[in-house]
């Protein structure tokens, strides 16, 4: 632990004393670092934490620095002690302050300046600037990447520090697949910088600065926050975007500084020269020299922020009490109570400014702690709540965490509109939460016509301008000193809902500011992410789906060709060479005089043109059939199965009593096409039932599934299971049926139904033989069959279509 | 390969299989045409076939072969016989209508010995029956 310095009474020369200032300077820079680390480390931490909403991966960022936090601390402790060391060895010549500074460099070689977070598509989901307001971050590169990507980063930083390049950014774009984020460091190296500036320059260029004679100063980076100003109430990033707006971005601004002299002793820092800004502002009472000591050594302890490694502050504390015993012991010792000799006429005011500038330090540090616990809590409620907004179920739930999150966490907008949009282009206006003033107004009138944003991405740059930069709402918020307004599209339960959220503050706090920026932030990185992925894996979907179906739909067209092409170069060619050889036959036979045989010749010849006629009609009637080429009239469907059936017993010779019809009622259909069907139906059957089968086909009709089905069931051999439904192809034929047939019959039975919007299928009968049944798609019920009109009340279902009851029936 | 029979007259019976009746007339008239000695027997399909060469393994000398058919058709025969030591013996030459090379290629794939156009006409017909014939009974056989 640190000790409390005690100076040494024994009398010191000039050179001593020069040195031991020297020493106590160099001590106090050292110091300075630590603070300042702590500083940007209280930040860093505390936006990292708010970070662990954007992504995962910064969890492991803060259990990372949480780690570093303790080396850190205990590497603060270790440098506080080694200075009171060196203030009681300062007798010593032995030690120098470039050795120390040396050391302090080789143990924090490098320092990063922002880190962004990029995803896979480029968007910038987090970034150390996006996430509060000014500052700088300082962290470790081990801490932001993970193992592999960290070598690539150092890869990059080494070879930044090859070409000398003192800021760089590092890109990584080669992470391992399953991360997520793209890491985007910038960088530079401090210790390079610091060797190149000799700090002991710089104290006669703060004098010449005179700015204890003309005001106060700030110092200003160049990200606009303010680092310092003597009077700590006034400090804050407001007051720095004041400031900013005053003296813009460029160059250290001093009216003091005419010849250049202190901005060209800090541009060796990489170039940054927009680093720093000294702001004064006029003062009537004059300033003392210790005020005048305490900027410069803000100065300082600024530019130390540029060697600062990443040291954290949660302990800061511990650094805190060494300096306040240090500045205790510099006091006492100005004040006489130590026993302290003053080796040269300077000693005296070193010390006793040396005092003051510690005091100031530890109620910075003091200040920096309250800051952090401020900004820790802070971020954990907003991480509480935006995870509430996240788990929002409905409408009422989004608006609740809303409330939360606009008025309770940044105890800010005194007023608050929330205008929604559904996916209906309805616009709703919350509920009034208690303390919301509703923009009634505002969401009846100019947003009630506004036409809900639906393209991507997500963000403030999407919301239709219409809709922000409405008459009504730009009014409402003209002379405001902080107006927000947040779009957001959430999916509360199922219902994507768009919202406006604006909210305005009339007298603002700093960090009320921060805050709704830093929660917006947050909520639209999150939405946009949550929103992104959903309509990507969505569309992905989609696509999939849409091209497995069209491909399914090819293949299947393609194999119906391919099918029908064989079909009819078979059976088309087959008769045509039947017919030619009995013509030859019939030729050589009149030539031998064979008037019998040839005539039996030509008689085949007929029979062969007639099996192709009838085939060719066929086919073309298959081809031919399509839902434009049907002629629809109300057709008695009994009449016209009786019809087929005496058609189809006559030509195969069977039985006309083997087919029994019962009623089948009307129906709106083609009667040709129909016909056909029942004519390929009971054809099937016939041919099909063999030799040792009894013949029997039943025409009936049920209803299944709520839709007229019409049964044509026979007794014969059945159809193997697994050809089922491979029946309807073209020239398909069960390898247990020993009837020839062309296959076309049930593929044209097939194309007919579909033609009238139905379905055809088959299945065997339990007891055998198989039943083929078929819909015609745009039947009315109405034209039920008395006592059929309920779909179980079918004493036709019963009669007709299974096996069994078609067994029963027969002759 | 080429190896003139040694058996002749031995295993001279032809089985013809043919679902179409017009075209069994034909093959029937074609094969009395060209003077085949040869004891003819007709199959409706691959089923009838495979009984009636079991039943004559011993004199088969050629089956004759048509794809497309009800039942068993071609191809299905061929591969029952390329199961059947004693029935592989005997060459089947495939006489179909079809000259897709996609049957083609089925035909030999599952082990036809030759592959022959169903030409039109009687006396194209005769020709290629008695070609067909002369090689597989008389020069050829496996």
């Amino acid at each position: 632990m640190a000790r409390p310095v005690r100076a040494r009474s024994q009398p010191s020369g000039h050179l001593l004393g020069s040195f031991r200032s020297r020493l106590v300077l160099g001590a106090l820079l050292l110091v300075a670092a630590s603070i300042a680390a702590a500083l940007a480390a209280t930040q860093l931490l505390a936006s990292e934490v708010v970070g662990e909403q954007i992504d995962e991966r910064a969890v492991l960022l803060s259990r990372s620095l949480a780690r570093s936090a303790r080396g850190a601390v205990e590497e603060s402790t270790n440098t506080v002690e080694a200075f009171a060391g060196v203030v009681e060895r300062s007798g010593h010549d032995s030690v120098s302050l470039d050795h120390l500074v040396e050391n302090f460099r080789a143990t924090n070689p490098t320092v990063i300046r922002e880190v962004h977070v990029v995803d896979r598509v480029g968007r910038l989901v987090a970034s150390s600037r996006l996430i509060g307001r000014g500052g700088n971050r300082f962290v470790s590169l081990d801490a932001v990447l993970d193992p592999a990507s960290r070598t690539n980063a150092h890869l990059a930083l080494t070879e930044a520090r090859l070409t000398g390049t003192a800021i760089s950014d590092v890109a990584v774009p080669t992470l391992p697949s399953q991360v997520p984020v793209i890491y985007i460091a910038r960088t530079y190296e401090g210790g390079a910088v610091l060797a190149e500036i000799d700090l002991r320059q710089l104290w006669p260029i703060v004098d010449s600065l005179q700015l204890g004679e003309t005001g106060d100063a700030y110092l200003v980076s160049g990200s606009g926050r303010v680092l310092s100003h003597p009077d700590r109430e006034r400090t804050g990033s407001l007051a720095a975007e004041r400031i900013q707006a005053a003296i813009g971005r460029e160059g250290i601004v001093t009216r003091d500084d005419p010849d250049g002299a202190l901005r060209s002793a800090v541009s060796p820092l990489g170039g940054r020269t927009d680093w720093l800004a000294v702001v004064e502002q006029r003062r009537d009472e004059a300033r003392t020299p210790v005020a005048r000591l305490a900027t410069g050594a803000l100065l300082v302890f600024a530019l130390s922020l540029l060697v600062a490694g990443p040291l954290l502050a949660l302990l800061a504390s511990t650094i805190t009490r060494p300096l306040r015993l240090l500045a205790e012991t510099a006091n006492r010792a100005t004040a006489g109570l130590a026993t302290f000799t003053p080796a040269s006429p300077r000693s005296p005011r070193e010390v006793r400014e040396l005092a003051s500038s510690l005091a100031f330090m530890s109620s910075e540090v003091g200040a920096a702690n309250a800051a952090l616990q401020r900004q820790l809590t802070s971020a954990e409620r907003a991480r509480s709540l935006t995870e509430s907004i996240s788990r929002a179920a409905d409408f009422d739930e989004l608006i609740s965490a809303l409330d939360e999150v606009m008025i309770r966490s940044t105890g800010a907008a005194d007023h608050v509109a929330l205008v929604t949009f559904d996916s209906e282009s309805q616009v709703r206006v919350g509920p009034p939460p208690p303390g919301w003033s509703i923009l009634s107004a505002v969401a009846t009138t100019d947003l009630a016509g506004a036409t809900p944003w639906t393209g991507l991405p997500l963000g403030r740059d999407v919301v239709p301008a219409d809709v922000v930069e409405s008459e009504a709402i730009r009014t409402t918020l003209d002379d405001r000193d902080l107006a927000h307004v947040l779009p957001l599209w959430v999916e509360a339960g199922e219902v994507l809902v768009a919202l406006v959220l604006i909210g305005w503050i009339d007298r603002p706090r700093a960090e009320q500011v921060d805050m709704v920026a830093l929660v917006s932030d947050v909520l639209i990185a999150r939405i946009r992410r949550y929103y992104l992925r959903d309509r990507l894996q969505q569309y992905s979907y989609e696509l999939e789906d849409r091209v497995r179906a069209r491909t399914a739909e090819i293949e299947q067209a393609s194999s119906e060709l391919e099918a029908f092409t064989a079909t009819v170069s078979h059976d088309l060619k087959g008769p045509l060479q039947a017919i030619r050889s009995f013509a030859d036959l019939a030729e050589l036979r009149l030539d031998r005089g064979e008037i019998d045989s040839a005539r039996a010749a030509v008689s085949r010849i007929a029979t062969s043109a007639g099996e192709m006629a009838t085939f060719t009609t066929r086919l073309l009637a298959v081809t031919s059939i399509g839902h434009a080429g049907l002629v629809r009239e109300v057709v008695d469907l009994t009449e016209l199965a009786e019809a087929a059936a005496d058609g189809q017993c006559e030509l195969f010779g069977a039985p006309r009593s083997a087919v029994t019809i019962e009623p089948l009622g009307s129906a709106d259909v083609d009667r040709t096409l129909v016909r056909a069907t029942f004519e390929n139906l009971l054809s099937n059957a016939i041919k099909y039932t063999g030799a040792d089968h009894r013949l029997e086909v039943r025409i009936s009709r049920t209803i299944e599934r709520g839709a007229i089905t019409y049964c044509v069931a026979d007794r014969g051999v059945g159809i193997e299971p697994d050809l089922l439904p491979k029946v309807f192809e073209m020239y398909l034929r069960s390898a247990t049926r020993s009837e020839s047939g062309d296959g076309v019959g049930l593929a044209s039975a097939k194309r007919i139904v579909l033609a009238h919007g139905g379905s055809i299928w088959a299945e065997n009968g339990p007891d055998g033989g198989t039943v083929f049944k078929f819909t015609l798609g745009r039947v009315d019920l109405d034209t039920a069959l008395p006592g059929e009109g309920e779909p179980q009340a079918g004493g036709a279902v019963d009669t007709g279509c299974d096996a069994t009851e078609a067994g029963s029936v027969g002759r | 390969m080429m190896e003139p029979t040694a058996e002749g007259g031995q295993r001279r019976k032809i089985l013809a299989v043919e679902d179409d009746p017009a075209h069994r007339e034909l093959l029937g008239l074609a094969l009395a045409a060209v003077g085949e000695e040869a004891e003819v027997e007709m199959a409706t399909d691959g089923t009838a076939a495979l009984a009636l060469a079991e039943g004559s393994l011993s004199s088969l000398g050629l089956i004759l072969l048509d794809l497309s058919m009800p039942g068993m058709d071609g191809i299905e025969f061929l591969i029952r016989r390329a199961g059947d030591e004693m029935l592989r013996r005997v060459p089947v030459v495939v006489f179909t209508a079809s000259a897709a090379p996609a049957d083609i290629e089925r035909a030999y794939e599952h082990g036809a010995n030759g592959y022959v156009v169903k030409p039109a006409g009687f006396e194209p017909l005769c020709e290629a029956v008695e070609a067909i014939c002369r090689y597989w009974l008389d020069v050829n056989t496996i």
